[in-house]
């Protein structure tokens, strides 16, 4: 094994339903919710953005413009050479406003602001106008796959330009509109649950969660890098092995052996059904390997791999792994190397990617 | 139904302008109905000028075509009350 690191973390902010705005502390004070929807532990807003843009924001922009200002202190880039955001549903709250305006209005006499706020690539602006960045600047609004489609687009950057630094995020809200929505079709539980029974309710539907989460990737290590990032794969509705024998296409191509990986980040969600096919590879390949999952303190979104990769990423940065995050525990070694990330959103869009720590 | 005078739109304004720009946070000390509401004083921009544009015509029937006259109209809240009381349709 040891593949070539093609690509390095060197910072990260995430604004989640847990405190984790705070890098010092890595998930140690647990946030518990008595109810399916999963909002997001908000900073003091002033330490991040000045007081007269704030002041149009809506909660979701400033808890974007938020992760990405931690992201760009902690990696110590002040001027990204790219900016690229992804979203599941975009600013549902702020779509829903301007809607309704639409209508109370009779479709005359709108304000800009609401507007501006619904579109979907208002957050990519809004970062790039804050830092003055001039540079490639787009957003992936493509539900279960956007953020994936996000770091695909960021990686192709880099092949690029080995030189250059992109901040790559994303965001989802725990909206109203869309968990009235979510719950038509059973994505979310019926029965009201505590976030931290999640896995232990074995029924149909998962918790709305939400959150913003930002990195800088590029191809150069420095003293702020968290790990490496060695590939990324999807699969979208496999049928019958396709997805075990996916990943151990995927594990094969970066010359890596199940018993390589310490650690896995699964993406499982709480569904019964749609755990089921994730389970079963986990079962089937990494049987023997140490498990952690996370979808009990993010919820489920459309972007929870930016979550999963944050926790990966942190777990190899800190060489610790949180109490609450651990399922399936076997012996570990003394310095974590290899985490693979295996998550699904609503059990058709499979994920696999794959951290490496570095000596 | 009573025409308002000009120091009732001044006080309107004001809450509206607070609201509806979300001002709360962001009001200079002294601030009053001289206040420049653009550059220096309230510091507004393009976009707050869209909202002041929107406000005059949902809340007082009055539509600014010309955007010339928008810059004398919206230098202040004085400024935005005498143009009101001057335009707007009688009733």
């Amino acid at each position: 094994m040891g593949e070539k690191v093609e690509y390095f973390i060197n910072g990260a902010g995430i604004i989640s339903p847990q405190k984790t705005f705070d890098s010092n502390v890595f998930l140690t004070d647990v946030a518990q919710y008595d109810k399916n929807v999963l909002t997001c532990i908000t900073p003091d807003f002033k330490a991040y953005i000045n007081p007269i843009q704030m002041r149009r924001l809506s909660r979701m922009l400033r808890i974007g413009l938020s992760a990405a200002t931690i992201c760009l202190r902690d990696s110590k880039v002040f001027m990204p050479d790219g900016i690229v955001t992804a979203t599941g549903y975009g600013f549902l709250d702020e779509t829903a406003k301007f809607l309704g305006e639409v209508l109370k209005q009779n479709e005359k006499q709108l304000t800009p602001t609401y507007f501006m706020q619904s579109t979907s690539n208002a957050l990519a602006g809004l970062v790039a106008l804050t830092i003055k960045c001039m540079g490639y600047n787009n957003t992936f609004a493509s539900k279960g796959y956007a953020f994936e489609n996000a770091l695909t687009d960021v990686m192709m950057q880099l092949n690029e330009n080995a030189s250059a630094n992109f901040l790559v995020g994303a965001y989802d809200e725990a909206a109203e509109v869309q968990y009235k929505a979510s719950m038509r079709v059973e994505h979310f539980k019926k029965e009201c649950i505590n976030n931290l029974s999640l896995f232990e309710t074995p029924t149909k539907g998962s918790i709305q969660g939400e959150g913003s989460a930002f990195f800088m990737l590029t191809r150069k290590q420095s003293v702020s890098t968290w790990c490496g990032l060695l590939d990324m794969h999807v699969v979208y509705k496999p049928e019958g092995n396709e997805l075990n024998d996916a990943l151990k296409t995927f594990l094969s191509k970066n010359h890596i052996q199940p018993k390589d990986i310490d650690l896995i980040v699964s993406g499982a969600s709480g569904d019964i059904d749609h755990d089921a096919i994730l389970d079963s590879v986990i079962q089937s390949s990494l049987h023997t390997t140490f498990q952690t999952r996370f979808k009990h303190l993010s919820g489920e979104y459309c972007t929870a791999t930016a979550f999963a990769l944050w926790l990966g990423a942190s777990m190899l940065k800190n060489q610790t792994v949180p109490e609450v995050v651990k399922v399936k525990k076997t012996q570990l070694p003394e310095r974590l190397k290899n985490i693979l990330v295996l998550n699904h959103y609503m059990g058709k869009s499979f994920t696999f990617i794959l951290l490496t720590g570095l000596d | 139904m009573k025409q308002q005078t000009i120091d009732e739109l001044i006080v309107e304004l004001r809450e509206e302008l607070i609201k509806q720009l979300n001002l709360e946070d962001t009001l200079p000390e002294g601030f009053d109905e001289n206040t420049p509401l653009f550059g220096e004083g309230l510091g507004l921009d393009s976009i707050d000028s869209l909202e002041l544009v929107v406000l005059l015509d949902r809340n007082y029937g009055i539509k600014l075509k010309d955007p010339k006259e928008g810059r004398h109209v919206f230098q202040s809240i004085r400024t935005m009350a005498e143009y009101i009381a001057k335009n707007r349709p009688q009733v």
